[in-house]
């Protein structure tokens, strides 16, 4: 072999196996005498790791899922879809014709229906109507929350329901579900008026096809399309659970700013429970105090401006980490649970989780401190504070003599974090457990 | 896009068109099963090779087949229906790596049967070779996608230039541009990462151990 430069073509060809034994034999000769070679060599070495690595697969239950999809987008599929739509839409037709002659009869009868419908803003305005809301299944009325849980709603007129910690109005045309015991709502057409006070039982949630919001104690309006924010702050998430903006007042965010989504609405259960912002029982770690929360990394809204409370946050935040510093767990859950008040992001709610569980710790309340860092690590997936709380799940297991739960812990993080911070330390403490 | 990897095969593959494909074609359920099934594992690997391990896996598995079924009107069998499915699954891989999005974990759901089933050396070993791959992948991210995929099919899927150049759709003086300044780019990241170079060393060490 005269020269590296055909040397170091040789090598790629081992590595990719496809050199002969003669250059095989040449390219030995030649890196017994040179050692730039032998580091190139050593180098190209690496590639063969990424040959020899089984690839990673989907799971029996992936592969049905996407097969699923697949045959769903086929052509047979969209055929089936249109027949669907056409066995659903000849009831439906039928179901709208009867309530629209109903209706003509009872107006003729001299009722004073709405002829001129005031739009959802004016209803906002005026004390709740009557509630009749008109259920397409049963073909019956209901006026209680009770009677209209579980059950697909199309309402003929404008009307508002009180629901527990929240009032909803709903335009004529808008249909819907309320599932959760009045806290979550599916919206399939039309457009709704929330009004969530703070701290109710629970998250209140309406799911629209394409995304999903999610309250924190505030009024907004949401459409199949959209959602607008009359005061408060709202979190819109897709059915994965991935935060796709925060809206905070005056705010408007349109499905379409979110790109292509699921079209499935999700069932229930299927999103991360990130722990209610108006009660702060959270979170997180004596490990690593997150340095700032300033980070806007939730995904912005277009043309929103920077609402002003999230300086609050950080100072609250900040607060907060001071007083832990200076061993007051109270006072800093309590400038935490400000700061959750005050229009967090994203990663201001995940660092104060953090901080909530490390006060949590300093009380040595291990088993809320382990509650809060395993809902910080599942909830802010996307963020550091994550890892922070995946690594202080083992760490606590570990101290607290868990083993068999701490092994799990330590395994589950480096595999899901193999470059990770304390990937180090969480082998050290692998390879130490009896 | 024509595919001529093998000139030879052209009539041979006309031939031996799988006889789900006019079932793929009108939709049958049965037929999209069987070519599923079939080429699911090709396109999981080749994603893997070249994305690396990434919880979007379920995504570009599932793109790469709603893709080929859209344009499946329009395979002709003038190459084999892998060779064919393979383009598609470089094309999604190649516009997942633009778009920049990489996530570099993977969801614990996707831990491969193989790997499990498959006898390590050590659990020491198992997660240097894991943490080696994860690291080598990131230093991929710094390379644009095109040089980057071209490099990962000539080098790791050993492929000839002119597979990797009908498999991008790219002229072989392109391929071979691409190879060489990936190459060259990823080249100097290895050398200025010592840790990658302690890893590769204990990883060596260990084999050797376990061979003695």
């Amino acid at each position: 072999m005269s020269s590296c430069r055909q040397a170091r073509d040789a090598i790629i060809a081992v590595v990719r196996q496809q050199a002969t034994e003669a250059e095989s034999l040449r390219l030995e000769v030649h890196l017994g005498l040179c050692a730039s070679c032998r580091s190139e060599q050593a180098r190209w070495h690496l590639m063969e790791q990424l040959r020899d690595q089984p690839p990673l697969r989907l799971g029996e239950a992936a592969r049905g899922r996407v097969l699923g999809n697949i045959v769903m987008f086929s052509p047979a599929g969209a055929r089936t879809r249109e027949r669907s739509r056409l066995r659903l839409a000849i009831p439906f037709l039928l179901t709208t014709t009867a309530v629209v002659a109903v209706a003509w009869v009872l107006a003729a009868r001299g009722w004073k229906n709405s002829a001129a419908e005031p739009s959802l803003a004016e209803h906002r305005n005026t004390a709740p109507a009557v509630i009749q809301p008109v259920l397409v299944q049963a073909q019956t009325q209901a006026k209680t929350i009770d009677q209209i849980i579980d059950q697909t709603i199309r309402a003929q007129g404008p009307g508002t329901l009180e629901a527990p910690g929240a009032r909803i109005a709903y335009r004529a045309g808008t249909s819907f579900r309320m599932l959760a015991r009045g806290r979550r709502i599916e919206l399939f057409a039309g457009e709704v008026d929330v009004e969530v006070a703070p701290g109710g039982p629970g998250r209140f949630r309406v799911v629209a096809p394409r995304f999903i919001v999610e309250v924190i104690g505030t009024r907004f309006i949401v459409r199949p399309t959209g959602v607008e924010t009359l005061h408060g702050t709202v979190r819109i998430v897709d059915a994965a659970g991935r935060e796709l903006a925060v809206l905070h007042a005056e705010e408007t965010w349109n499905v379409e700013q979110a790109g292509p989504l699921p079209l499935a609405l999700a069932e229930d259960g299927f999103l991360p429970t990130p722990p209610p912002a108006g009660s702060v029982r959270t979170v997180a770690p004596a490990l690593v105090m997150p340095d700032s929360a300033s980070a806007s990394d939730h995904h912005p809204v277009e043309g929103a401006t920077k609402p002003p409370g999230r300086n609050r946050a950080d100072l609250l935040i900040a607060e907060a980490r001071s007083a832990l510093a200076a061993g007051d767990p109270e006072l800093a859950r309590a400038r935490i649970s400000a700061a959750l008040g005050a229009r967090p992001t994203g990663r201001q709610r995940a660092v104060a989780d953090l901080l909530a569980a490390a006060s949590f710790l300093v009380e040595g309340r291990y088993e809320e401190a382990l509650a809060a860092y395993r809902r910080t690590a599942e909830s802010f997936g996307k963020y550091p504070e994550s890892e922070t709380a995946a690594f202080a799940i083992a760490q606590l297991l570990c101290e607290r003599d868990s083993t068999d739960e701490a092994r799990t812990a330590l395994q589950a993080y480096i595999e899901r974090y193999p470059e990770g911070r304390f990937v180090q330390d969480a082998r050290r403490k692998l390879a130490s457990l009896p | 896009m024509v595919l001529h990897s093998d000139p030879h095969a052209k009539s041979t593959a006309r031939a031996e068109r799988p006889s789900w494909i006019a079932g793929c074609c009108a939709g049958e359920p049965t037929a999209v099963a069987a070519m599923f099934s079939e080429y699911c594992e090709t396109v999981e690997r080749v994603i893997y090779r070249l994305v690396g391990a990434t919880p979007d896996l379920e995504d570009l598995v599932q793109t790469t087949f709603i893709e080929a079924m859209r344009s499946i009107q329009r395979y002709r069998g003038e190459a084999s229906f892998k060779t064919w499915i393979t383009s598609i699954a470089v094309h999604v891989a190649q516009h997942h790596l633009r778009a920049g999005l990489m996530r570099r974990h993977a969801p614990l759901d996707l831990v491969p049967e193989a790997r499990v089933a498959s006898p390590m050396p050590n659990l020491e070993v198992q997660l240097d070779e894991r943490r080696l791959s994860s690291r080598l992948h990131a230093l991929l991210d710094k390379i644009p996608a095109r040089q980057r995929i071209a490099l990962l099919l000539f080098t790791v899927d050993g492929r000839s230039v002119e597979e990797v150049a009908a498999l991008m759709g790219a002229s072989q003086s392109t391929t071979r541009s691409r190879v060489f300044f990936a190459r060259r780019a990823l080249r100097a990241k290895i050398a200025a990462d010592r840790d990658l170079a302690e890893l590769a060393e204990s990883i060596v060490g260990c084999r050797k151990e376990g061979a003695a």
